[in-house]
């Protein structure tokens, strides 16, 4: 049975350079003490037609440690078109680059995936270095990638679930 | 060297290659391993020094997280068949991360087989989904509600349009059998209904009703429809039925006074 995307790499590019709003959270644990997974969803519409769900969710997590004195794992975030992520960032030992089905070589720490249609999620650049100029806690990890998908946030209003906020 | 040793040394000295570790402290280092979940994503572990024998892996809820992360729900239902199949490697779900405890001793089978369930999981969930269902699934019901119709002797249409109060074009259904001097039937199968699905069939079965109130709505749907769909068309459908109740489907047929579709 085929599982072909409803979209191309030029739409998927187009999406990201389009000017998008947040406009609502669908799933956020992160005040829940009890919560497993520390995870934040926000549905995300284009600023031009609000009224329509094209189907795209930013979604930011990071496990909990499974005892309190362990090392906090890092947080990782992804961009879900019709539930295929089209980018995704997170942090792997080594993590090998694969290019039209073939490993072509390795990245190591922070990475970028990047959807195309050859290799879906597979495809991954190396941001460690722009990830070494801010903190790696879950809030900065997840503003970082709102700047790097959805361009610019405004700071002066906190989504929640019916504000609008402007991430362009 | 005998062709054993040959593969043996040339295997090990691959693996010392390929496997990496990262040193966090003194007591704890993260191991990454040449295993992949499908986004070609090393499974990676965290291993702690929890005493001079004890020691504690955990994949620090990588598995789970890449799961969510390549866009598939992880409810209840999951968690619980992700328990299921780990346990064999003596691997424990403590929250969404994938535990085990072992002794000095027990270490590097310990971190082979932790690997080896994350991997596992990795290859169970994060294939590309089928988002058609199987259309030999839907086949099968359809020909053991259409068997049951043609021994009880009801005389049915195939796909039929049955017209709506507001879509006037109407709406297509499975199997159809005319009011006739007692109550007409649209009987639909379905294959693994969403929420979506379950509820604009809400809306057509309303819609029919509104031109024909002796028209009555069946479903037949299959075993793995999710619990929500299943309430929502058991809450309009005069007739819903598992596909492993089709055997009831000629006592609600008499139950609802359904014609024989006979002129």
């Amino acid at each position: 049975m085929s599982d072909a995307p409803p979209f191309t790499e030029a739409n998927v590019e187009y999406l990201l350079k389009a000017r998008k709003v947040i406009q609502g959270i669908t799933k956020d644990t992160t005040d829940d003490p009890d919560a497993d997974l520390l995870e934040i969803s926000y549905r995300i519409v284009r600023i031009d037609n609000p009224g329509d769900d094209i189907k795209l969710r930013l979604q930011a997590r990071r496990p909990k440690p499974v005892l309190a004195t362990l090392p906090k794992p890092k947080p990782s975030a992804a961009l879900l078109w019709h539930g295929e992520r089209i980018r995704g960032i997170d942090h792997k030992i080594v993590h090998a680059r694969i290019k039209d089905g073939l490993p072509i070589g390795k990245v190591r720490g922070w990475h970028e995936h990047r959807w195309t249609l050859a290799d879906r999620d597979k495809q991954v650049i190396s941001i460690d270095r722009q990830m070494k100029k801010i903190q790696e806690d879950f809030r900065s990890v997840l503003h970082f990638c709102m700047k790097r998908w959805a361009h610019r946030i405004n700071r002066r209003r906190r989504p929640t679930t019916d504000s609008k906020v402007h991430v362009r | 060297m005998s062709i054993t040793e040959v593969v043996l040394n040339a295997y090990i000295k691959a693996q010392q290659k390929t496997i990496e570790f990262e040193d966090v402290d003194k007591n704890n280092c993260r191991v990454s391993l040449p295993l992949h979940y499908s986004a070609h994503t090393r499974v990676e572990l965290a291993i702690t020094k929890i005493s001079r024998d004890q020691f504690l892996l955990t994949d620090e809820g990588q598995t789970i997280t890449e799961l969510r992360n390549a866009g598939h729900p992880t409810g209840s239902r999951t968690l619980d068949r992700v328990s299921d199949i780990v346990r064999i490697w003596q691997v424990s779900l403590d929250g969404i991360s994938l535990v085990r405890m072992c002794t000095r001793k027990d270490l590097g089978v310990a971190v082979h087989e932790l690997g080896e369930a994350a991997k596992t999981i990795g290859d169970a969930y994060l294939y590309p989904r089928d988002k058609e269902p199987d259309p030999r699934v839907e086949e099968s019901i359809k020909d053991r509600v259409r068997k049951t119709f043609q021994r009880e002797r009801y005389f049915y249409r195939e796909q039929q349009s049955v017209p709506g109060k507001i879509e006037n074009a109407g709406h297509k259904v499975d199997f159809y059998i005319p009011s006739n001097n007692a109550n007409g039937l649209a009987l639909e199968v379905l294959i693994n209904p969403n929420k979506l699905q379950a509820e604009a069939w809400g809306f057509r079965a309303q819609d029919m009703k509104a031109v024909d109130q002796r028209l009555k709505i069946g479903f037949v749907y299959d075993q793995v429809s999710r619990d929500l769909s299943r309430t929502i068309l058991g809450s309009i459908a005069d007739i819903a039925l598992s596909s492993n109740e089709t055997a009831f489907l000629i006592e609600q047929l008499r139950k609802y006074h359904i014609s024989r579709g006979h002129g």
